[in-house]
Formats: C-alpha cells, structure tokens, sequence
C-alpha cells in the first residue's frame, strides 16, 4: 500500500518544468487587482470621512443660523447627527470584532517567530515582523 | 525562491505563510506578491496535475491568483490559506476540464504528458506506467489522488476542498485508487 502511494506521488509530481515568466504575467494582474482593490477601500474611507464631515459641517451652520422659531430644525439635526455617529460607531465596532482574531493572530504569530529565530540559530527568515 | 523555501523548516515556512497571509489581509501589497511567489509553482503544478495541460494549468492558475487577489480578506484562518487556495484551483480546474472536454477529447493527454516531462522515467518502466494511469484517469479522481498523495491534504481538509463529507472522500478515495490499479492491470504488457 504505501509503496503504491509512493509511486502514485512520484509519478504526479513530475512535469513539465516551471516557467517563472508567464506565471510572472499571471501574478502581476493579480497584484494589480490586489493594489486596486485596496487603494480602492483607502479611497472609499476617505470619502466617506469627507461626506461625513461635509454633513456635519452644514447641519452645524443651519443649527448655528436658526432662528427661535426654528426649534425643531435644531432637534432634527441633533437627532440626525446622533443616528450617524450611533451607526458608524456600530459599524467600526462589528469590523473590529470581526478582525478582532486576526489582529490577535498577527500578534501571536510575531511571538513564534521571534521564538523560531532564537531557538534556530543563524536561521533567516524570508519575512516576518520587523 | 523554491531553494530559499527548502532550506527552512516546514514550521517555519508555515509560519511565514500565515504571517503573509494576514499582512496581505491588512492590504499590504508587498506580503501579497511574497505569498503569490511561494505558492505560484505550486498551484501551477496542482492545476497541470489536474488538467495534464500546460496551457490549461496557466490559465487556471492565472484565474486563481485573481479569485485570491479579490477573496483573501474573507479568509478567516490564516493557517488554511493552503487548502483554501486549493480548492480554487481545483474548483477552476475542473470547470476548465469540463469546458476543454470537448474540444480536446481526440487528444491524448498521455502523450502531451511524457512529450513535456522534464525527467520522464524510462519507456515501460513501472513509474512511466503509473504516470500514463493517471493520465487517463478521470479529472476527478486525479485530484482527488493529488491532493492526497502529493498536497499531503488530510481527508478532512479534501473534504473542504471538495465541499463534499469526508466519508465521501474515503469511498472516492478508494475508488480512486481500484481504477488506477484496474488501468495499471490493463497496461500490462
């Protein structure tokens, strides 16, 4: 049994030889779209950040410019200005407690390497925490 | 790249992926392109395992770097980074097999297979049987026996790949294996 697992492997594990330049080609579109995709979501924050402070800004005027008369306009703005903080606070909360273990795994990983580092002398790392 | 990996060991270069993975998952560009080069030739390789053409193997893996690329921020687990790009080039693979079926079904994948062997083992020997076997063996059932014989995947882990239960992984599995022997019976000269 292992003899014929053994030759099952030996036999799909030769091939034809690798070349490293249409898997470069390959690998600079999926870069590209990597790249994209989170300059993409940098982007998206800052607009959002820019609407929000837009938002703010003229609810702040009107508030400022109201009259006696416009009471409600005040309460209005108020309470919408609640609401928004309310729902981006929730929302930065659920993103943090969804990546919260990753973050925490980052972490932990930082620690076994610098304990591979020290337990294999003279042994580089190709990356890892700097 | 390849030497660089073989000279650390497994539980080191295990640990350097799941680092990569989660700085790639924080956006960093650089760890992405790191991750692509250690894990290119071998998804490459799983995808020509799976299709026995080369063409085919970099179309599959170049649509699987880009399925990575888009998806990797949902991977919850880093350390499953492995399997996880797996069944992508599995899944692509074999979508590409049953698309190509047809117009290469007067091909025979054997001979594409020894006429591109770097190191092809010599005419008639039980090694080059085996791999003529395989070659001939359903799509399926040689990536079923890839991930086990050579990813080194347990059946857990191919049950995740297959999305299939693991209890299905051993009988295919099994049938796996009784078709290869019945193929290697029938070559015999």
């Amino acid at each position: 049994m292992t003899e014929f697992s053994d030759m099952i492997r030996d036999a799909l594990t030769g091939g034809p030889a690798f070349e490293p330049e249409p898997g470069r080609q390959a690998l600079d579109r999926a870069m590209q779209r990597f790249d994209r995709r989170a300059r993409t979501m940098r982007w998206l924050a800052v607009v959002a950040l820019l609407a929000m402070t837009a938002v703010l800004a003229w609810g702040l005027s009107q508030m400022i410019r109201a009259g006696e008369e416009n009471t409600r306009l005040i309460a209005h703005g108020t309470f919408l200005a609640i609401v928004g903080v309310t729902g981006i606070s929730f929302t930065k909360l659920w993103f943090f407690i969804a990546q919260n273990h990753l973050m925490l795994m980052r972490e932990m990983k930082g620690l076994e390497f610098l304990i591979l580092r020290s337990e294999n002398a003279g042994g580089e790392g190709e990356s890892g925490p700097s | 790249m390849k030497s660089a990996r073989q000279q650390q060991d497994p539980a080191t270069e295990r640990l350097a992926d799941q680092w990569l993975v989660l700085e790639a998952q924080r956006g960093e560009a650089e760890s992405f392109r790191l991750l692509a080069e250690r894990w290119q030739e071998r998804l490459w390789r799983h995808a020509y395992r799976v299709t026995q053409r080369e063409a085919l193997a970099w179309d599959v893996s170049q649509e699987a770097w880009l399925v990575i690329a888009r998806h990797l921020g949902r991977l919850g687990d880093p350390r499953k980074f492995g399997s996880w790009a797996l069944s992508i080039v599995t899944r692509r693979a074999l979508d590409a097999m049953r698309k190509a079926g047809r117009v290469d079904a007067l091909e025979d994948p054997a001979t594409e297979v020894l006429e591109v062997t770097v190191e092809a083992p010599p005419p008639g020997s039980p090694l080059e049987r085996m791999g003529r076997a395989l070659a001939v063996l359903p799509a399926p059932q040689r990536t079923l026996l890839a991930l086990h014989h050579v990813e080194g995947l347990a059946l857990e882990e191919i049950a995740g790949v297959l999305a299939v239960p693991v209890g299905t992984v051993k009988s295919r599995l099994h049938t796996a294996r009784e078709a290869l022997r019945d193929t290697l019976e029938r070559m015999k000269p």
